[in-house]
């Protein structure tokens, strides 16, 4: 029986609800735009009304200052029924901090079926998700009319002109949105099973306490077009296969991932940092020994003049093949020493026999000895970084000389223009060598030991476990045609 | 799995159990009585609970609901408009006879009687320019919706036409019941966009089924413009068969009334105390046999003097003036309250008096 207060119906507190026509996991967008095609209001008033906050004109974070994906912005002066229901579609009720961190909002991501029931859910803006769970079309981030890209993940002006309708062409982005109320329509998938399955797992993501410095600076490929996707992509999927691994069948994740315990760093005495130099010295001329036979690399070196082989800049002291000939695996040994065995360019130590042979009085870098320098982890975990580091200066070689083949050597030619009226062939060489400029601004961190004490294509984050247990996991890309 | 237990172990076991149950259940009942007990003694004795019971108690606050016999034709009128789905029907009356007060027990009683059927509430408005966005922002207003004052005319129809069409759906009916209060405060205008919207809803399976109040004299009048315009149309839908909303006409009726009071069941505050109107303000007459239906005569009687010493039969009396001579009578007599108490037509005189219902006969 109706209370009171419901005697007959009013706008329960200002606003006609559209609870009613909501389904589990169903995201903040598609709530909004409910409440505004329902009450016929803006964004604007909506803003005020749900949040108490003003639309922003122009957003130039990392997230949109009005996104869906955090609820930090929203006010929780108002007890407004339909603000809590529309926060609890915000991507952090699910999985709290990790929200900018696995998903973004730069572009409403939808399945076109569930956006024919009028759904959308925010676990759909993860990067890492491609394929809608319920339906297993992949999600789209374009007008399924016209192509022309959605908009933000936000509340903003644009996004709710015309809700969930194209700006360009004006059709829905599904049969439930036609720009007015559609009730009957609004019904929502018949069966989210799949999709919890989904919540569930990013919901212990919110319940975990992991700490992970350096993915902000997680590079996978610089040449990507958008490195940030990239990265949330892959944070997603390291994230995932850490904590819930996937079934036996299911396709192994695109990253190698090692875990172990460790500890926070703390003072060691001398004859500590001796034995542990010592031990890692030993792991890393292994696995050189390695490769160097591995790969006969011996006979190579002799053919090439040590101090003709490579060139460096000599600001950021990226360095590159000077030789056509020098193959991508004597670039990444050249990287990889360096890093390792200090700055030298040369690395003559690759050219020294005795070395070779014996080792004698290497001393590595105390940086890479003290990987990753917050903590202190295994020896063997220490290992997966020195080869993890090969396989990414490899990556680095093999791209260059792929990316740079087709440019020769355009600052071993000389200029025609300089002595010839003609323009044509000396713009030619020009514009390889701007090209060859710019791939080597681009690369720069990456061939460059100065800029990137280790690349940035390593990663690791720290998962602490009840008292005092903490998990050191490391993290690399999966790259084709690895050592 | 059989019970191998012998059987008179079960039994006793059951015996046990059904007596911890009894006893539980005296506990509790017990409990609630003492609850009970402490409020009752709370409101009717001397004290800063009964002054806050005071303040607020619907006598003192003049908004007691009474289910009059005139407010039961009444609801019996409203609840065959809404089983026949009657697109209009009126329910004309004097002011002051307790129409607002009608709709409210009105709508109480059929949200019991009609759980999924929605309702709203419209005070229909005078204004010296009324354009549609006036109109539509009234309704809005009405239902207390954030968005009553911005947009344009096509929005604010479009926000009250979303929200019928929401509740109706939300509560699974495929009638919307609207109240019209002061109806004759629409003009032709008014009633063409209700009729638009009512063939609005109607092509989304919802039929609108106005109910709407107004002023005798007034509604007539705007019925005959309609009618002189050939706006047959709108007569037809809304005010087809205008009934009377009377008020009380003899002494039987208003026995009835002031028996409300007596009866907790209708009229109790606080709630749950089982204290009727009457006792509240007057616990020791109440304790000692006093109703207030023994009242009825001299109330009656008092007003059929008034009414006469202005040469009118007292026939039509509105709830209004009713319930002001109840307070005022309840208000002088708490300083009398006591054994044997009785009143006397003189206290009725003063109380009718004060009411102003005299300054209404001309």
């Amino acid at each position: 029986m109706r209370t009171d207060s419901q005697l007959f119906q009013k706008a329960h507190q200002g606003l006609i609800g559209a609870e009613a026509w909501s389904s589990p996991l169903e995201g903040a967008y598609t709530r909004v735009a409910k409440l505004a095609l329902l009450n016929a209001l803006d964004a604007r008033r909506l803003c005020d009304l749900l949040f108490d906050r003003r639309l922003v004109q122009a957003s130039f974070g990392k997230i949109h200052g009005r996104s869906f994906l955090s609820a930090a912005w929203t006010s929780s002066g108002r007890a407004i029924q339909s603000a809590a229901w529309a926060r609890c579609g915000f991507l952090d009720h699910y999985c709290g901090r990790w929200a900018p961190r696995i998903a973004s909002d730069h572009q409403l991501r939808l399945c076109t079926s569930c956006a024919d029931v009028g759904f959308q859910s925010p676990l759909f803006q993860i990067d890492g998700l491609q394929v809608c769970p319920i339906h297993g079309l992949p999600l789209t981030t374009a007008c399924p009319h016209c192509g022309e890209p959605t908009p933000a993940y936000a509340l903003c002006a644009e996004a709710f002109r015309t809700p969930m309708q194209c700006l360009k062409c004006g059709l829905g982005y599904g049969a439930a949105w036609t720009g007015v109320v559609m009730l009957d329509s609004w019904r929502g998938p018949p069966d989210t099973q799949p999709l919890q399955v989904l919540a569930r797992r990013v919901a212990t993501l919110a319940r975990t306490d992991i700490e992970w410095p350096t993915l902000a600076n997680w590079v996978v490929d610089p040449m990507a077009a958008d490195p940030n996707r990239q990265r949330r992509h892959l944070a997603f999927i390291a994230l995932k296969c850490i904590f819930n691994p996937p079934p036996a069948g299911e396709a192994a994740p695109a990253l190698n991932h090692s875990a172990s315990s460790c500890r926070p760093s703390r003072p060691l005495s001398l004859d500590k940092q001796r034995e542990i130099a010592v031990g890692r010295t030993s792991i890393y001329k292994a696995i050189r020994r390695h490769l160097i036979r591995r790969h006969r690399l011996r006979k190579e070196l002799w053919r090439h003049d040590p101090f003709n082989t490579f060139r460096r800049h000599r600001v950021t002291e990226a360095t590159v093949p000077q030789s056509r000939f020098c193959s991508a695996l004597l670039h990444a040994m050249a990287l990889w020493t360096s890093r390792f065995e200090g700055h030298d360019m040369p690395p003559l130590s690759l050219w020294s026999r005795h070395f070779a042979r014996r080792g004698i009085g290497l001393s590595l870098n105390k940086a890479m000895l003290q990987w990753p320098g917050d903590h202190q982890v295994a020896d063997s975990t220490w290992g997966h970084f020195v080869w993890g580091s090969f396989v990414e200066d490899l990556w680095t070689a093999q791209q260059w000389r792929r990316l740079t083949s087709s440019l020769e050597d355009p600052f071993e030619e000389r200029c025609e223009c300089d002595s010839s009226s003609s323009r044509a062939p000396g713009s030619s060489l020009e514009s390889r060598r701007a090209a060859y400029l710019q791939l080597l601004r681009t690369w720069t961190p990456r061939l460059s030991p100065r800029v990137e004490a280790w690349s940035s294509g390593l990663s690791h984050f720290i998962w602490r476990q009840g008292e005092g247990g903490e998990t050191f996991c490391f993290v690399t890309v999966k790259r084709t045609g690895d050592a | 799995m059989t019970d191998d237990r012998p059987s008179e172990l079960v039994h006793d076991e059951e015996r046990a159990e059904t007596s911890t149950r009894r006893r539980r259940g005296a506990e509790a009942r017990d409990r609630q009585d003492d609850v009970w007990q402490a409020t009752r003694r709370s409101a009717l004795e001397a004290g800063v609970a009964r002054d806050h019971f005071y303040e607020n108690h619907p006598v003192t606050r003049n908004e007691a609901e009474v289910a009059t016999p005139p407010l039961q034709d009444a609801y019996a009128t409203c609840e065959g408009v809404v089983v026949h789905r009657d697109p209009g029907t009126c329910l004309l009356g004097a002011f002051r006879i307790g129409k607002t007060t009608a709709i409210t027990v009105i709508v109480r009683q059929l949200s019991k009687t009609f759980p999924k059927l929605p309702v709203g509430i419209a005070v229909a408005k005078h204004h010296d320019n009324f354009t549609q966005g006036t109109f539509f922002s009234d309704l809005l207003h009405d239902f207390d919706h954030a968005g009553a004052l911005s947009g344009t005319a096509q929005q604010k129809r479009l926000r009250v036409f979303n929200m019928m069409l929401a509740q109706a759906r939300q509560m699974g009916s495929d009638r919307y019941l609207l109240i019209v209060d002061e109806g004759q405060n629409w003009g032709e205008l008014q009633w063409t966009w209700l009729r638009d919207f009512a063939n609005d809803l109607h092509a989304k399976h919802i039929r609108l089924i106005t109910l709407t109040f107004g002023q005798t004299t007034e509604t007539q009048m705007l019925r005959q413009r309609l009618l002189s315009r050939g706006r047959t149309d709108l007569v037809g839908r809304f005010l087809l068969s205008p009934r009377e909303f009377r008020g009380l006409r003899d002494e039987a009726e208003l026995r009835t009334t002031l028996e409300a009071y007596d009866d907790p069941q209708q009229c109790e505050y606080p709630v749950g105390s089982g204290i009727s109107y009457s006792e509240f303000y007057m616990p020791v007459s109440w304790r000692g046999g006093w109703r207030m239906a023994h009242e009825a005569t001299a109330m009656w009687t008092e007003f059929k003097n008034v009414a006469a010493r202005s040469n009118h039969a007292a026939n039509n009396i509105g709830m209004n003036w009713i319930g002001g001579a109840i307070r005022n009578f309840l208000f002088s007599g708490m300083a009398d309250d006591g054994v044997g108490f009785r009143g006397t037509p003189q206290s009725w005189a003063i109380a009718v008096q004060a009411t102003g219902y005299e300054s209404t006969l001309f």
